[in-house]
Protein backbone atom coordinates (compact mmCIF):
# COMPACT_ATOMS: atom_id res chain seq x y z
CA UNK A 1 0.00 0.00 0.00
CA UNK A 2 1.14 3.59 -0.36
CA UNK A 3 0.00 6.92 0.06
CA UNK A 4 -0.65 7.58 -3.75
CA UNK A 5 -3.36 5.78 -3.94
CA UNK A 6 -5.92 6.00 -1.55
CA UNK A 7 -9.68 6.09 -0.80
CA UNK A 8 -11.50 6.67 2.47
CA UNK A 9 -13.82 4.06 3.40
CA UNK A 10 -16.84 4.17 6.27
CA UNK A 11 -18.51 1.15 6.97
CA UNK A 12 -21.16 -0.25 9.53
CA UNK A 13 -24.49 -1.57 10.69
CA UNK A 14 -27.80 0.67 10.17
CA UNK A 15 -30.27 -0.04 12.20
CA UNK A 16 -33.29 0.13 9.26
CA UNK A 17 -33.79 -1.52 6.30
CA UNK A 18 -31.92 -0.47 3.02
CA UNK A 19 -35.33 1.01 1.59
CA UNK A 20 -35.34 3.29 4.57
CA UNK A 21 -31.94 4.10 4.47
CA UNK A 22 -32.21 4.57 0.01
CA UNK A 23 -35.38 7.65 1.09
CA UNK A 24 -32.42 9.00 3.78
CA UNK A 25 -29.80 9.16 1.05
CA UNK A 26 -32.01 10.52 -1.96
CA UNK A 27 -34.82 12.80 -0.71
CA UNK A 28 -33.50 15.68 -0.99
CA UNK A 29 -35.08 16.74 2.01
CA UNK A 30 -33.44 14.01 4.08
CA UNK A 31 -30.33 14.59 2.40
CA UNK A 32 -30.08 18.08 3.71
CA UNK A 33 -30.61 17.29 6.97
CA UNK A 34 -28.05 14.90 7.40
CA UNK A 35 -25.08 15.83 5.45
CA UNK A 36 -25.22 19.43 6.08
CA UNK A 37 -23.71 19.90 2.55
CA UNK A 38 -21.03 22.76 2.45
CA UNK A 39 -22.09 25.96 1.17
CA UNK A 40 -20.19 25.61 -1.95
CA UNK A 41 -20.95 21.87 -2.61
CA UNK A 42 -22.80 20.29 -5.95
CA UNK A 43 -24.03 17.00 -5.80
CA UNK A 44 -24.99 15.19 -8.99
CA UNK A 45 -25.66 11.79 -9.18
CA UNK A 46 -23.51 9.43 -11.89
CA UNK A 47 -25.45 6.31 -10.83
CA UNK A 48 -27.72 4.47 -9.03
CA UNK A 49 -29.36 1.53 -8.30
CA UNK A 50 -32.72 1.74 -6.17
CA UNK A 51 -31.88 0.31 -2.60
CA UNK A 52 -28.19 -1.40 -3.13
CA UNK A 53 -26.01 1.40 -4.56
CA UNK A 54 -25.83 4.89 -5.26
CA UNK A 55 -22.95 7.16 -6.59
CA UNK A 56 -22.73 11.64 -6.20
CA UNK A 57 -20.06 13.02 -8.07
CA UNK A 58 -19.00 15.46 -5.54
CA UNK A 59 -18.22 18.89 -6.45
CA UNK A 60 -16.70 21.65 -4.77
CA UNK A 61 -14.90 24.84 -5.34
CA UNK A 62 -11.80 23.39 -4.59
CA UNK A 63 -8.50 25.27 -3.58
CA UNK A 64 -7.49 26.62 -7.30
CA UNK A 65 -9.57 27.85 -10.11
CA UNK A 66 -10.92 24.63 -11.15
CA UNK A 67 -13.56 23.10 -9.26
CA UNK A 68 -12.81 19.55 -7.83
CA UNK A 69 -14.67 16.33 -8.52
CA UNK A 70 -14.53 13.68 -6.11
CA UNK A 71 -16.85 10.45 -5.79
CA UNK A 72 -18.98 9.33 -3.08
CA UNK A 73 -20.54 6.07 -3.25
CA UNK A 74 -23.25 4.59 -0.84
CA UNK A 75 -23.66 0.71 -1.15
CA UNK A 76 -26.41 -0.58 0.97
CA UNK A 77 -27.11 -4.49 2.06
CA UNK A 78 -29.63 -6.28 3.93
CA UNK A 79 -28.40 -8.28 6.76
CA UNK A 80 -31.46 -10.04 6.95
CA UNK A 81 -32.56 -8.60 10.30
CA UNK A 82 -34.33 -5.63 8.95
CA UNK A 83 -31.08 -3.59 9.26
CA UNK A 84 -28.45 -2.56 6.61
CA UNK A 85 -25.10 -3.12 5.99
CA UNK A 86 -23.73 0.22 4.62
CA UNK A 87 -20.43 0.95 3.11
CA UNK A 88 -19.53 4.85 2.17
CA UNK A 89 -16.88 5.27 -0.18
CA UNK A 90 -15.14 8.22 -0.60
CA UNK A 91 -12.71 8.56 -3.67
CA UNK A 92 -10.48 11.88 -3.77
CA UNK A 93 -10.96 13.94 -7.52
CA UNK A 94 -7.01 12.24 -8.53
CA UNK A 95 -8.50 8.59 -8.65
CA UNK A 96 -11.53 8.43 -11.64
CA UNK A 97 -13.02 5.02 -10.33
CA UNK A 98 -14.15 4.51 -14.17
CA UNK A 99 -10.28 4.62 -15.32
CA UNK A 100 -9.12 2.68 -12.77
CA UNK A 101 -11.68 -0.12 -12.22
CA UNK A 102 -10.11 -3.13 -13.47
CA UNK A 103 -7.07 -1.87 -11.10
CA UNK A 104 -8.80 -1.76 -6.92
CA UNK A 105 -6.90 0.89 -5.18
CA UNK A 106 -5.81 -0.44 -1.79
CA UNK A 107 -8.07 1.08 1.03
CA UNK A 108 -7.40 3.15 4.17
CA UNK A 109 -10.34 1.20 6.27
CA UNK A 110 -12.10 3.45 9.06
CA UNK A 111 -15.17 1.72 10.85
CA UNK A 112 -18.08 4.02 10.68
CA UNK A 113 -19.32 2.11 13.47
CA UNK B 1 6.73 25.18 -4.58
CA UNK B 2 2.88 26.87 -5.29
CA UNK B 3 1.47 23.44 -6.22
CA UNK B 4 -2.38 23.75 -5.19
CA UNK B 5 -4.54 20.50 -4.06
CA UNK B 6 -5.88 20.93 -7.51
CA UNK B 7 -2.18 21.09 -9.25
CA UNK B 8 -1.26 17.81 -7.50
CA UNK B 9 -4.77 16.35 -8.83
CA UNK B 10 -4.16 16.75 -12.06
CA UNK B 11 -1.08 15.44 -11.89
CA UNK B 12 -2.40 11.82 -9.90
CA UNK B 13 -5.01 11.85 -12.83
CA UNK B 14 -3.19 10.62 -14.79
CA UNK B 15 -2.90 6.42 -14.43
CA UNK B 16 0.88 6.02 -16.09
CA UNK B 17 2.30 8.79 -13.68
CA UNK B 18 0.61 6.96 -10.72
CA UNK B 19 1.69 3.22 -12.01
CA UNK B 20 5.42 5.38 -11.56
CA UNK B 21 4.72 6.29 -8.05
CA UNK B 22 3.34 2.48 -7.22
CA UNK B 23 6.51 1.44 -8.75
CA UNK B 24 9.31 4.05 -7.31
CA UNK B 25 7.57 3.74 -3.70
CA UNK B 26 9.60 0.23 -3.43
CA UNK B 27 12.62 1.60 -4.37
CA UNK B 28 14.63 4.23 -6.03
CA UNK B 29 15.00 3.63 -9.28
CA UNK B 30 16.47 4.57 -12.45
CA UNK B 31 14.44 6.07 -15.63
CA UNK B 32 15.99 2.94 -17.79
CA UNK B 33 14.70 0.21 -14.50
CA UNK B 34 11.21 1.80 -14.66
CA UNK B 35 10.60 1.41 -17.87
CA UNK B 36 10.47 -2.18 -17.45
CA UNK B 37 6.94 -3.68 -18.03
CA UNK B 38 5.75 -0.10 -19.22
CA UNK B 39 4.73 0.32 -22.83
CA UNK B 40 5.81 3.29 -23.22
CA UNK B 41 9.30 5.29 -24.83
CA UNK B 42 12.01 7.19 -23.25
CA UNK B 43 10.85 10.43 -23.93
CA UNK B 44 7.28 9.15 -22.86
CA UNK B 45 8.76 8.48 -19.57
CA UNK B 46 11.51 11.45 -19.25
CA UNK B 47 7.90 13.90 -19.75
CA UNK B 48 6.55 11.87 -16.73
CA UNK B 49 8.97 11.92 -15.00
CA UNK B 50 9.17 15.82 -15.37
CA UNK B 51 5.75 15.97 -14.67
CA UNK B 52 6.17 14.59 -11.63
CA UNK B 53 9.19 16.06 -10.09
CA UNK B 54 7.60 19.40 -11.21
CA UNK B 55 5.19 18.69 -9.00
CA UNK B 56 7.23 17.80 -6.11
CA UNK B 57 5.72 14.46 -5.92
CA UNK B 58 9.38 12.45 -7.03
CA UNK B 59 12.93 13.30 -6.40
CA UNK B 60 16.41 12.70 -8.53
CA UNK B 61 19.27 11.60 -7.18
CA UNK B 62 22.53 11.92 -9.05
CA UNK B 63 25.11 9.08 -9.18
CA UNK B 64 27.90 8.92 -11.82
CA UNK B 65 26.03 8.80 -14.78
CA UNK B 66 22.61 7.91 -13.59
CA UNK B 67 20.26 9.29 -12.17
CA UNK B 68 17.74 7.78 -9.33
CA UNK B 69 14.20 8.39 -8.59
CA UNK B 70 12.26 7.96 -5.71
CA UNK B 71 8.98 9.00 -3.99
CA UNK B 72 9.11 12.45 -1.85
CA UNK B 73 6.74 12.23 0.34
CA UNK B 74 6.35 16.02 1.41
CA UNK B 75 4.81 16.39 -1.73
CA UNK B 76 1.55 14.61 -1.10
CA UNK B 77 0.98 16.97 1.32
CA UNK B 78 -2.60 18.28 -0.18
CA UNK B 79 -3.39 14.69 -0.94
CA UNK B 80 -3.34 14.05 2.67
CA UNK B 81 -5.40 17.12 3.91
CA UNK B 82 -7.73 16.42 1.24
CA UNK B 83 -8.21 12.62 3.30
CA UNK B 84 -7.46 14.58 6.71
CA UNK B 85 -10.57 16.47 5.81
CA UNK B 86 -12.94 13.88 4.63
CA UNK B 87 -11.60 11.47 7.64
CA UNK B 88 -12.64 13.95 9.71
CA UNK B 89 -15.86 14.91 7.75
CA UNK B 90 -17.66 11.49 7.39
CA UNK B 91 -18.25 10.56 10.70
CA UNK B 92 -20.18 13.13 12.56
CA UNK B 93 -22.72 12.69 8.70
CA UNK B 94 -23.20 9.55 9.69
CA UNK B 95 -24.08 9.57 13.07
CA UNK B 96 -26.24 12.39 12.31
CA UNK B 97 -28.01 9.53 9.24
CA UNK B 98 -28.42 7.91 12.40
CA UNK B 99 -30.15 10.08 14.63
CA UNK B 100 -32.49 10.64 11.15
CA UNK B 101 -33.24 7.30 10.38
CA UNK B 102 -35.10 6.96 14.04
CA UNK B 103 -36.70 10.19 13.37
CA UNK B 104 -38.52 9.45 10.07
CA UNK B 105 -41.31 7.16 9.47
CA UNK B 106 -40.70 3.54 8.15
Amino acid sequence: MTDTDAELVFEGTLDAPPEKVWRALTIPEYLERWLQPPADLDLTILAAEENRSLSYRWREAGSGDTPEDSIVTFELTPDGEGRTWFRLTHTPPSLPVAANSNEPAPTMMLLAA
Amino acid sequence: MGMTEADIFKVLADPTRRAILERLAGAEMTATDLREGFAISQPAMSQHLAVLRGAGLVSERREGRFVNYRVDPSGFAPLHQWLGRYRAFWPGRIDSLKDLLKEMDQ
